[in-house]
């Protein structure tokens, strides 16, 4: 069996480019000649098949919601080789949040499809959706946009997706009820930083501080910063990167930059990819480097990006 | 991930122990973009108090790493306190770049401006770093001979090079003056 690998696009803000980056990495993908499936798991606001200009008629909630049994009778083939597609949905609200183990199984039938890399595009927010299929994921990506909010809400998001990974992990319900305390930033305990919340698992129960520790080496997302135009914004996933690894003490990853650039919107409007359309432009090549980053499980090089190598 | 005050120089600035001079600038200037000011990076996560404690902790990291006998100094504090090869390696250096020397034979401006390259280093960080007039390096590197000055100053020059590069000094300094000398010798034989 081909190694399969689970890839989620998040980022907390909407209109920060999620489903723009998730399209095109699966478009990118394809051309290399890798079986993509492109899942819109978006279950409020749903749009990537207008990306890719294809017309669902069964979606993702069809599937979770068990109006269709069989999960390949929500795929779509798009008309790009390689290219499968399940469409989120835009039908009823109280679909948005699916039970975990609606999610879980819905994972594990993606798991069993004849694909070598599947592309989750999630919503805005930090729903239990969201953050569940971004823990599930092999690879989670962030789409940040270099403006102050949408710096913000990476952060928040990063910050609830673990806090919801310790909860998962722990058992003893002391630890879970610490844990839920201290995601509320002013909480009687001054428990600000993981690292006191690790410390005040570990006075509870050592074993328990020791898996959420473990945890944490385990929990890497990649930065993407979308329409950058300036220096200053393509240095600000190095300066993200710092300032996780100082806040939460984890290892957040910049994959790759894409320029501000006037091909993007021209391609939306077309309802076509970006990397089909204009292959060569510079955002087209910086989604590239991004990809092959993803691939190679590397990053962007401070020296390289300074020196201009990186375009 | 240890926390801030468990961190030695080198992680506080997040460089490897084998940063070159010019990694350690990059990480001090990238750093002091990130957390002085209300720059967005560091501003949703830090109080301006907790700001300005990291910048003091990835200055006096800059201070001492960013000086080559400083550095040496402080690498050898890591070395004792690090038991039996636990942390990086007790002996850093040994897999630095600094304990890379080239054969006298080898040194040329070309291959020296190559390791620069490859190192990251711009010549302008060079001058800023060692106070030698950034034309004067540019001439090493080009072996524009009849520009450079007296041996008693090239050779200053040369072992500041070399430092800033992590190279070996010595094998710098003799294996570029054997050229110069030849260059001189056959200057005034003609």
């Amino acid at each position: 069996m081909p190694g399969r690998e689970i890839w989620a696009v998040g980022g907390g803000k909407g209109g920060t480019g999620k489903t723009f980056a998730a399209a095109n990495l699966g478009v990118g993908l394809a051309r290399m000649g890798k079986r993509v499936l492109l899942v819109d798991a978006d279950l409020g606001g749903a749009n990537l098949h207008t990306c890719l200009g294809a017309q669902p008629n069964t979606t993702l909630s069809d599937f979770i919601q068990g109006r269709v049994k069989d999960i390949r009778d929500v795929l779509v083939q798009t008309d790009i080789p390689n290219l499968a597609l399940i469409s989120g949905a835009q039908d009823y609200l109280e679909v948005a949040n699916p039970k975990y183990t609606q999610k879980m199984r819905f994972i594990r039938r993606v798991h069993e499809l004849d694909f070598e890399h599947i592309i989750l595009d999630l919503g805005a927010g930090t729903s239990f959706t969201n953050l569940d299929f971004f823990l599930t994921a092999q690879i989670g990506i962030l789409v940040v946009m270099p403006e102050p909010t949408s710096i913000e809400n990476v952060y928040r998001f990063i910050k609830s997706a673990f806090y919801r990974r310790f909860k998962k992990i722990a058992r003893d319900p002391e630890v879970k009820a610490v844990i839920t305390m201290a995601m509320d930033e002013k909480n009687a305990r001054g428990i600000r930083t993981p690292h006191d919340l690790i410390d005040h698992v570990t006075q509870i129960n050592s074993d328990a501080g020791r898996k959420l520790q473990e945890s944490v080496l385990f929990f890497s997302p990649k930065i993407i910063v979308n329409q950058v135009r300036s220096k200053d914004d393509i240095t600000l996933g190095f300066s993200m990167r710092s300032a996780c690894a100082k806040y939460y003490g984890i290892k957040v990853e910049y994959v790759g930059y894409i320029a501000h650039d006037d091909h993007v919107w021209r391609t939306a409007k077309k309802r076509r990819p970006l990397l089909l359309e204009h292959p060569y432009s510079r955002p087209a090549e910086h989604l590239q480097r991004a990809l092959e980053n993803l691939l190679k499980r590397e990053e962007l090089k401070l020296e390289l990006v300074l020196a201009g190598a990186g375009g | 991930m240890k926390r801030l005050a468990d961190q030695d120089h080198y992680e506080v600035l997040d460089v490897p122990r084998a940063a070159s001079w010019g990694d350690i600038r990059r990480a001090y200037d990238l750093a002091r973009q990130t957390y002085t000011g209300d720059a967005p990076a560091a501003f949703p996560l830090f109080s301006a108090e907790e700001r300005a404690h990291l910048f003091s902790r990835i200055e006096e990291a800059y201070r001492t790493l960013g000086d080559v006998q400083k550095r040496r100094a402080y690498d050898a504090t890591l070395a004792e306190r690090a038991p039996d090869g636990v942390s990086a390696s007790p002996t850093p250096d040994r897999a630095t770049p600094e304990s890379e020397s080239l054969r006298i034979g080898e040194v040329t401006g070309e291959r020296l401006r190559q390791i620069r390259q490859q190192r990251g280093v711009s010549l302008d960080e060079i001058a800023e770093r060692t106070r030698v007039n950034v034309d004067y390096l540019l001439f090493i590197e080009e072996e524009k001979m009849a520009a450079l000055p007296a041996e008693i100053y090239l050779r200053g020059y040369l072992a500041q090079y070399a430092a800033t590069l992590r190279l070996d000094a010595a094998s710098v300094t003799q294996g570029y003056l054997t050229r110069f000398r030849a260059w001189q010798e056959q200057r005034a034989g003609i």
